[in-house]
């Protein structure tokens, strides 16, 4: 089982009387990006931090790299690059003087300045945190993240607050850092990322596995849905309705789309939440 | 309410300018320069621009935590820094992240108590509480602390607290970050009910999808300078004034095909497989679409520019750099 980054078996982890994970488990594969899906309380970020050593699971095997996480020393957490959803607050550092302490702790870590640059932080290399916007601070744990080139990347919805462009630049750096085979475990609530992103997307709720697998794989996409300004149909055979419809409208079909069911119809279904519309 | 009896804009902000000092030898920052902007009762009014761009530095002017280095900026007639007090209680303010929540306490405790700030008795800040906590969907954990929320529920309980007071007007920075795509469109529903109750909204978010929804009007701010200020609807035709067709999915042969057809003015890539065509008559867009689908496309849709091309289209490509 060389292939395998991270390995899980009946996780549990519950705070008092709440579940955060009941019985989960997830494999990822070395060079995978893996997309974790599901709603606010679904136990996502207990799994992410269980799985990078930030927190004691109360059961279940795991995992990471090959070694139990429980266990992780210095040279394990070497190997892992953490973007986690609640900031650090070295807050009076500047980008520079922060990404270069972190750059510190790993054994072969990226060029700080690159990595400055690769998020945008150029020009505000020698600002203090304190003086950033919410948008450029989310940028600086993201730097933190990738700057120790580690072998398995945990990114915990790293792209709140950025910008639309940001966003994509965000993107274009993970596929590079996949295509140099990093393995990354990401959290989103935003579908398209982890369409763009994941190799593979879980969706998790109440602590569990819902599904796994490709967009292809989660998504039925028999039936297509026509759509337009005034009705909607789902069909087998849409090339003979819109010849229909344009026919009936004497060319130009207003608000015609096309629509393959989506990974969003596919994640409400998972989740239990049909859509309504 | 005026002496001309003609009510006053629910926002209205002139000549806003804020200039932080750089400290020790470094220049200073304007964060906001020269800004106007005029949001009427009733209107859900949008914010949009890069990050940096200064947002949160308006956000926090209006909700009178922040002072103007000039200009003016006036909430429902009311001047935000000679008549703070006025002021404060008729804003409903709501910033993502995680401050301005008592971790300690529970999520019924924090809306009692910010209840009680709004002048509510013990009767009334129960039910507003209990009421808010059922909108936002955390009824089951009313009694739960603060602290062991996860993001997403401490960003609805953000929510509710800024609706506490039952507020005149809203200042959203960034309402739905971290909120599941379920709770996002809750969310959608619960500013149209407040648009609908005749409040004015102040909407950031990085979400074109979410502006395009909500936002009657939407103004895009960079570098601190208002760039423009708009319906929504009437900004797509800042790109193009006929139909255009989107598809993904499809083989390079295909969209050389489409490239010949008659009226089809450009066929762009925009992604591995994806493809936007342009067209520059009435009609041009059918034979696209047909084309598509036979070809067994299934995902394609004529549409007017997103409101996220025209983002980028205003904003400029200047990739992920941060203006200085
Ligand atoms: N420190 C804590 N103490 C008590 N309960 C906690 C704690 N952290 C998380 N929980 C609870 O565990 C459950 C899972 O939380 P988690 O943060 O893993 O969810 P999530 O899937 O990351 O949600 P989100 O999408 O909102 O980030 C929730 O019910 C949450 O309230
Ligand atoms: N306390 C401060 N001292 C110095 N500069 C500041 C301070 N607060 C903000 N700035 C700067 O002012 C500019 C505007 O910041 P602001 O937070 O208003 O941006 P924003 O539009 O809200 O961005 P985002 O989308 O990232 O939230 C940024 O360049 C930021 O670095
Ligand atoms: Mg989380
Ligand atoms: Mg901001």
């Amino acid at each position: 089982m060389n292939d395998a980054a991270i390995r899980v078996r009946g996780l549990r982890k519950a705070y008092g009387n709440v579940t955060a994970v009941a019985d989960l488990d997830l494999d990822v594969h070395r060079g995978e990006t893996l997309a974790v899906l599901g709603p606010n309380g679904a136990g996502k970020s207990t799994t992410v931090q269980i799985l990078s050593a930030q927190l004691p699971r109360d059961g279940g095997a795991v995992a990471v790299l090959g070694a139990d996480p429980a266990k992780a020393d210095r040279r394990f957490r070497s190997r892992l690059g953490i973007v986690s959803q609640t900031a650090g607050d070295l807050l009076e550092l500047t980008v520079e003087e922060v990404v270069r302490h972190f750059a510190g702790y790993y054994p072969r870590p990226r060029d700080p300045g690159e990595v400055i640059a690769e998020v945008g932080l150029a020009a505000q290399a020698k600002r203090k945190l304190r003086q950033l916007s919410g948008g450029q601070r989310r940028r600086v744990d993201v730097a933190l993240g990738v700057v120790g080139n580690p072998e398995l990347l945990f990114l915990d919805e790293p792209t709140t607050g950025f910008d639309p462009e940001a966003r994509r630049q965000f993107w274009h750096l993970i596929r590079a850092l996949a295509a140099e085979g990093t393995t990354v475990l990401l959290t989103t609530h935003y579908l398209d990322e982890a369409e763009a992103l994941a190799d593979r997307i879980a969706v998790i709720a109440d602590g569990r596995i819902r599904a796994a697998g490709t967009v292809a794989e989660l998504v039925d996409d028999r039936e297509v849905t026509v759509a337009w300004e005034g009705g909607s149909k789902t069909t087998d055979t849409p090339t003979a309705l819109i010849a229909e419809l344009g026919a009936g409208y004497a060319g130009e079909v207003p608000g015609l789309t096309v629509t393959r069911p989506s990974l969003e119809d596919a994640y409400l279904r998972l989740i239990g939440q049909e859509a309504s519309a | 309410m005026t002496i001309t009896g003609i009510d006053p804009p629910a926002v209205e902000v002139s000549g806003l300018t804020r200039v932080f000092s750089g400290g020790r030898g470094k220049a200073d920052h304007r964060a906001l320069d020269a800004f106007d902007l005029t949001v009427t009762p009733g209107e859900v009014h949008g914010l949009l621009g890069p990050n940096g761009a200064g947002k949160t530095t308006l956000c926090k002017i209006l909700s009178t935590v922040l002072l103007p280095t000039s200009g003016t900026a006036r909430v429902l007639g009311l001047d935000v820094v000679a008549d703070a007090k006025r002021v404060r209680p008729l804003l409903g303010i709501v910033f993502g992240g995680e401050r301005g929540l008592y971790a300690r306490m529970t999520a019924g405790q924090n809306l009692r108590f910010w209840a009680a700030l709004y002048g509510l008795g013990r009767r009334a800040g129960r039910a507003r509480a209990a009421e808010l906590l059922d909108r936002v969907g955390l009824s089951a954990r009313a009694d739960n602390r603060v602290e062991t929320f996860s993001r997403g529920m401490k960003q609805r309980l953000h929510l509710a607290r800024g609706m506490i007071g039952d507020p005149r007007v809203l200042i959203l920075d960034e309402p739905t970050v971290g909120m599941d795509p379920v709770s996002a469109h809750e969310f959608r529903e619960l500013v149209e009910e407040l648009r609908a109750e005749g409040r004015a909204v102040l909407l950031t978010t990085h979400d074109m999808a979410e502006a395009e929804a909500l936002c009657d009007r939407v103004s895009f701010i960079d570098g601190g300078r208002l760039l423009r200020c708009e319906d929504p609807r009437v900004l797509g035709e800042l790109l193009s004034r006929h139909e255009r067709v989107r598809a993904t999915g499809v083989p390079e042969a295909l969209a050389d095909r489409i490239a010949e057809l008659r009226g089809v003015e450009a066929v762009r890539r925009t992604g591995p497989g994806a493809i936007l065509v342009e067209t520059d008559r009435d009609g041009a867009a059918l034979p696209v679409l047909r084309m598509l689908v036979e070809a067994g496309t299934t995902d394609v849709s004529t549409a007017p520019p997103t409101l996220e091309e025209v983002y980028m289209h205003l904003i400029g490509d200047r990739g992920m750099a941060v203006r200085s």
